[in-house]
């Protein structure tokens, strides 16, 4: 044969010839392990019939054929894609592993992808419809058929909704599911009902992020950094915790630079370069600290600067004596925050100034690309806590490093959700038991203070919906939600809709079985880096049905028991609350294709996938599928990658028509805004007095998209702090956190509440054996230099005194806790009033209750016990945690509403007559902390600047309808 | 400038169906074999060849020790993170610095700035000499003996190397793996390591190799690695082993010197066995 030139390059010619037919026809052409991909996945096109050996039968060689399908894990908000390894023979689902086509997760995963099985074939999870048979939180259940169920509960919302209280029917969100999609059944019911976990959560980041970008989420482009700077324990614990740490250590491969600031050494610290352990509460004067660094020496990137920050508007109002120019600015800036020296943050935090200058270089030089995030963390556990994630992104907007490569991003360019089948109009109601007037800036409904507002008499619920969510054990002060969930004239019916046993649950009328990762529908898409995706959660097994020529219109008839899905349910609620069509409701919960029938989940997600998803249509024809069947297929599909700077784009002539401008560049338009199939939550700027929409800013003469802020610019200066009262905050700046020394008492020292257990995820998968048997328990971190002053070792049991209570936990020594600090994850101490809940990692309890007074006191541990599931013998701990969260009073910031975690605590060895788990509260007490901190609000009707109860322009997950933001009276 | 073969995207498409050759055979290698008109690839020949005789690491045949990993690794790994690449967990397998050069390849056919494009290019170019020709001479030319479905494979991605180098003609110095003068045997107990480290005699001793040896000298074959038949081949019959091995190094001298592609390195190889053959051959009876 002869290899010349002619011919090498005609076998080259054949070779793409032949890839491109077989990859027409949908298949991989280089299937198989891949040395450069890093993972061997199984080659899609046999993803219908894939061949394992059974590791079972060894050493005899038998063949267990899988279909294998698609969905997207359901335990943290990733969503990352997984693969289910359905038996053809059995129809059961026997494993789940990555899903190599998910652009997120890329088919990697965490434990608790795979752990989902256990999840899916848990002894005791729920899985039939159940209704309260004796008091509430005795216990005694019986079952119902669904209709019984669903009917009661629609004849109790239509009655409050005909009896104008709209405001008494809530749902109360745990895990996010669909993207916008209970929102819009609310809103189809017209009611402001949508009530968030988030000021639980993420609220104080997101109100940092939204005053500087309108958006409220970073999306830090970890993989193309140079730097990283975390303040959390992002890499192995954090929020979008596989997608990220994946980025982060393929930035790390290539050189990249990792800072974490951290009050524990984390596994994320471990990892780091830089590795600070700051003082609680004291990070944001940290970041000041390196934004004078870089102020001072000149380090900042001046020509984005001039261009997208909104010093003119700062000049405008702070310095109106002054040159209105950016050179006056770059005068006075030097000086704003020079009092910030590494002294002052070495005194603040008990970081080394030489360290923090370090790190301030180490940022400095990083230029565009530094990749920041701060999520829950600092954010989630100071007063003022927001004020960290707003001089972080400081860090990013002084070097320019914002939506670069290897810069943050907002998430809204990094997140593609698609325009629903229907999308009913704003509820023309307000609550406020969840959008109170005391909390105007509050990014969330005040959701943990809900007792605190019944108690205090402003409303009823009389239906509450807790959707896989779990107040009682999550929120702080859970004897108060015991106290209210028990009180049926606080709430009149309570439904938890759950996967799992919780808490919470307990203390319901119904709880109704929901579907986990594998037995449910979901449309996700996630900031996860610079590209927008959309990724598919399906019932699996309905997949697999419908594959071999089934018709399957409910997933109870594939899913385990009586499981249900969500969106099935809540379209089937929606029709019986409004049978005739004559409230207005049903007609969102009906087919298009067939007006005046119900919709059918394939008909919802068809519409969306042939019409709001760009590029999907034509992928899906290339293979010769439809859209839905290319996502039934696949589970994912990238959208876009490589969005880069929106804020920059020139808008285009068309969109220029009759436009006005103010004097600092905001530009506004007559002309409409272009239909955009993209309906990703942005802030919403007012129009001008002419009515004009914003669409633009002009930065050097021309006109560009800039931000969706009131100055269509970053927001440096916040004129919607100094509006709405809060003027002394209009820059960003360092708020001395509730638990700064100088606000101790005697002895006392902080509690850092906020860290997960990596493999956890808070209440659910308290049944994942392979993750319980990880980690199960949650001792109190502490330095041995306190723990030599309190005269206490490994495993000795201490007493932790909060301001309502205390609770008894074993001691780790470690240094691994900065001294003065101690430390307890939130992730443990799930526990039970009876033998009926899950087994894995609950303790059973006896609740002690007298007048206002709780105590909780621990039964017995877990242990093996026999059912359907073998693994269930092997459980070899006993001990489960401690709920320390029951001890924490209510502490909402004033201006984020986010729940201040940290706890000023003191610690001694533990009591003689104190056994392990013991809690005791006085919930009287907690009125008292909640009175307390709610008088360092300022109340909308005392400071709102135009009669609104809050600023139109912030987000909020369920806008209600403008007229209803007029304040109450007005 | 004109394109050369290399930065066309059909030659690299050609380079990466080559790489997926070389890994375990499933019904894409059955598929690109097909196309390229080479024999079916077979599992058992497969197993045999790459996983037994000769394993398509780099660091077998460039590393001091001889084995997989080691500076030789180290040095690939360099070249990926060089490109922004993370390293496979295995950089110097032949397929994935196949996969490698297809992908730089790619990436300056589909560059549009002249500078950048040269860069790459010549990326491609130091990936060729320096990882993939310093080695493939006397491996292919072994494959080329002890495969007879395999042989067309290799004389396809030799032909493929060539056309590459060639345009790179008047680059005298040798790859960095090849620089160094190897260390000679020190020692009875060196001599078994030194003859199986290819980098340093030259040679490169298969299990088949030594199977063929006690054979034609009527010892016993132990089973084990390499380094254990070989001293156990020694024990047998020091002087009859020594003077076989020696004749072998000249055979593979001879080999090499005849190589068909990369002849400023097949010659180095063939140096060093010959080299090889000097040092071990006073040693035997004779």
């Amino acid at each position: 044969m002869s290899n010349g030139e002619a011919n090498l390059n005609e076998l080259g010619r054949r070779v793409v010839a032949a890839r491109k037919e077989v990859e027409a026809r949908g298949e991989t052409f280089y299937p198989g392990p891949s040395r450069v991909h890093l993972a061997s996945f199984p080659p899609k096109e046999r993803w219908d019939d894939w061949v394992e050996l059974d590791s079972r039968s060894w050493p005899d060689r038998v063949e267990k054929h899988y279909a294998l399908v698609p969905t997207t894990c359901f335990n943290c908000e990733s969503a990352c894609g997984l693969l289910a390894y359905v038996d053809r023979e059995t129809l059961q689902v026997r494993k789940f592993e990555g899903n190599p086509e998910h652009p997120g997760s890329r088919g990697r995963n965490c434990a608790k992808g795979p752990a989902t099985i256990n999840q899916v074939t848990d002894p005791d999870r729920i899985l039939y419809p159940l209704k309260r048979a004796g008091e509430r939180g005795e216990g005694k259940w019986v079952q119902v058929d669904w209709d019984v169920a669903v009917e009661e509960i629609a004849g109790r919302v239509r009655k409050a909704i005909t009896d104008g209280r709209p405001n008494e029917v809530m749902y109360h969100v745990g895990r996010p599911g669909e993207d916008g999609f209970t929102e819009r059944v609310m809103a189809s019911w017209g009611v402001d009902g949508h009530n968030s976990h988030t000021n639980v959560c993420s609220s104080g980041a997101r109100v940092g992020y939204e005053l500087w970008m309108g958006i409220d989420r970073p999306s830090p482009d970890h993989a193309n950094a140079d730097v990283i700077y975390l303040i959390s324990a992002h890499l192995e614990t954090g929020h979008y915790f596989n997608p990220h740490a994946q980025r982060i250590t393929e930035a790390r491969e290539r050189g990249a630079k990792l800072i974490v600031a951290d009050v524990r050494l984390s596994n994320t610290a471990t990892h780091a370069d830089h590795w600070m352990s700051p003082y609680p509460g004291s990070e944001a004067a940290i970041n000041l600290a390196i934004a004078n660094h870089i102020i001072q020496t000149g380090r900042y990137d001046r020509d984005f600067v001039r261009r997208w920050w909104n010093w003119d508007r700062y000049l405008a109002a702070e310095h109106p004596e002054q040159p209105q120019t950016f050179e006056s600015f770059e005068k006075i800036l030097p000086d704003l925050y020079s009092a910030y020296t590494f002294e002052y943050a070495a005194a603040e935090s008990g970081v080394e100034a030489g360290t923090l200058r370090d790190v301030a270089d180490l940022i400095a030089g990083a230029g565009t690309r530094l990749s920041t995030h701060n999520w829950r963390s600092a954010a989630a556990g100071n007063l003022g806590g927001w004020q960290v994630s707003r001089t972080l992104f400081l860090l990013n907007a002084l070097l320019g490093a914002v939506a670069t490569p290897g810069g943050t991003h907002p998430n809204a360019w990094n997140k593609f959700v698609p325009k629903p089948i229907h999308s009913p109009p704003h509820p023309p109601v307000w609550n406020e038991l969840t959008w109170p007037l005391e909390y105007p800036l509050a990014m969330h409904e005040l959701s943990y203070l809900l007792p605190h507002f019944l108690e205090d008499g402003r409303g009823k619920v009389d239906v509450y919906f807790t959707r896989v969510y779990n107040p009682v054990w999550t929120n702080p002060d859970g004897f108060s939600w015991i106290e209210t969930l028990s009180d049926e004239s606080k709430v009149g019916l309570h439904v938890a809709l759950t996967p799992t046993w919780n808490e919470t649950a307990y203390f319901a009328d119904y709880i109704l079985p929901m579907g986990l990762s594998s037995e449910r529908h979901d449309i996700h898409s996630y900031e996860q880096y610079d590209g927008q995706w959309v990724g598919f959660r399906q019932p699996v097994l309905r997949e697999v049905r419908q594959r071999a020529g089934e018709q399957v219109t409910d997933t109870r008839e594939v899913n385990p028991g009586e499981v249900w899905e969500e969106n099935e349910f809540w379209i089937d609620l929606s029709w019986r609350i409004d049978p005739d069509g004559s409230l207005g409701i049903r007609q969102y919960h009906e087919s298009r294709a067939h007006p005046g029938e119900k919709l059918g989940v394939d008909e919802y997600y068809e519409w969306i996938f042939e019409n709001s998803v760009p590029g999907l249509p034509e992928a899906a024809r290339e293979e010769g599928l439809t859209p839905l069947e290319y996502m039934r297929r696949y589970g994912a599909f990238e959208v876009r990658r490589g969005v880069g700077q929106i804020h920059e784009h020139l808008v285009p002539d068309s969109e220029l028509d009759d436009i006005g401008e103010d004097p600092f560049g905001r530009v506004y338009t007559k002309s409409a805004k272009p239909p955009d199939p993209n309906v990703v939550p942005l802030s919403s700027p007012d129009p001008d007095a002419e009515g004009r929409r914003p669409c633009g800013v002009r930065i050097d003469g021309e006109v560009r998209r800039g931000f969706p802020t009131p100055s269509g610019k970053l927001e440096f200066y916040s004129s919607t702090l100094v509006d709405w009262g809060w003027g002394e905050h209009a820059t960003p700046g360092y708020i001395p956190s509730h638990i700064h020394p100088s606000n101790l008492e005697d002895g006392q020292m902080p509690l850092i509440s906020t860290f997960r257990l990596p493999v956890q995820i808070h209440t659910r998968s308290a049944n994942s054996k392979w993750l319980d048997e990880i980690a199960h328990t949650n001792p109190l971190w502490i330095h041995p230099v306190d723990a030599q002053r309190l005269d206490v070792e490994t495993g000795d049991l201490v007493r932790v005194a909060t301001e309502i209570g205390y609770f008894v936990v074993k001691a780790w020594v470690t240094e691994g806790i900065r001294p003065g600090v101690v430390a307890c994850s939130h992730h443990m101490g799930r526990w039970k009033l009876t033998d009926q809940g899950q087994n894995q990692a609950m303790a059973t309890v006896e609740l002690d209750h007298a007048d206002r007074r709780w105590g909780l006191k621990r039964k017995k541990g877990t242990g093996p016990y026999e059912s359907s599931d073998p693994d269930t013998q092997r459980i070899w701990w006993t001990d489960v945690g401690v709920h320390q969260n029951l001890t924490f009073g209510v502490q909402p910031d004033p201006i984020s509403g986010q729940h201040c975690w940290h706890q000023a605590v003191t610690v001694v060895k533990a009591a003689p007559d104190d056994t392990y788990g013991d809690i005791w509260v006085d919930t009287a007490r907690s009125r008292e902390v909640y009175s307390r901190w709610l008088a360092l609000t300022r109340s909308a009707s005392a400071v709102s600047p135009d009669g609104t109860r809050r600023p139109y322009w912030f987000l909020r997950p369920l806008k209600p309808d403008r007229d209803v933001y007029t304040l109450p009276n007005r | 400038m004109t394109s050369t073969p290399s930065r066309t995207a059909e030659r690299a498409e050609l380079i990466r169906g080559l790489g997926a050759l070389c890994e375990r055979p499933d019904r894409a290698s059955e598929r690109i074999a097909d196309v390229l008109n080479l024999p079916e690839p077979d599992p058992v020949e497969h197993t045999d060849l790459f996983v037994q005789q000769l394993p398509p690491y780099a660091s077998v045949y460039l590393d001091e020790a001889g084995k997989i990993g080691g500076e030789a690794r180290d040095r690939i790994a360099g070249f990926w993170r060089a490109m922004h690449l993370t390293p496979p967990p295995e950089p110097d397998h032949l397929a994935s610095l196949l996969f490698l050069w297809a992908s730089i390849s790619d990436q300056a056919v589909s560059e549009r700035d002249p500078e950048r494009r040269s860069l790459l290019e010549h990326a491609a170019m130091a990936l060729v000499r320096e990882h993939v020709a310093s080695w493939l001479p006397p491996y292919l030319t072994r494959v080329n003996e002890l495969s007879e479905r395999y042989r067309s494979w290799a004389s396809l991605v030799a032909a493929v190397v060539e056309d590459t180098l060639v345009t790179a003609r008047g680059t005298d110095a040798l790859p960095v793996h090849l620089a160094v003068e190897p260390r000679s045997p020190e020692g009875p107990i060196d001599l078994v390591a030194f003859l199986l480290t290819p980098v340093r005699s030259g040679m490169i001793l298969t299990r088949a190799d030594l199977k063929r040896a006690a054979g034609e000298l009527g010892l016993a074959i132990r089973v084990g690695e390499r380094a254990f038949v070989l001293r156990s081949l020694l024990e047998q019959d020091a002087g009859a082993i020594t003077e076989w091995t020696a004749d072998e190094a000249r055979r593979q001298a001879d080999l090499y010197a005849s190589a068909s592609f990369a002849p400023a390195i097949a010659a180095e190889w063939s140096r060093r066995a010959s080299r090889t053959r000097d040092l071990i051959a006073p040693r035997s009876p004779d």
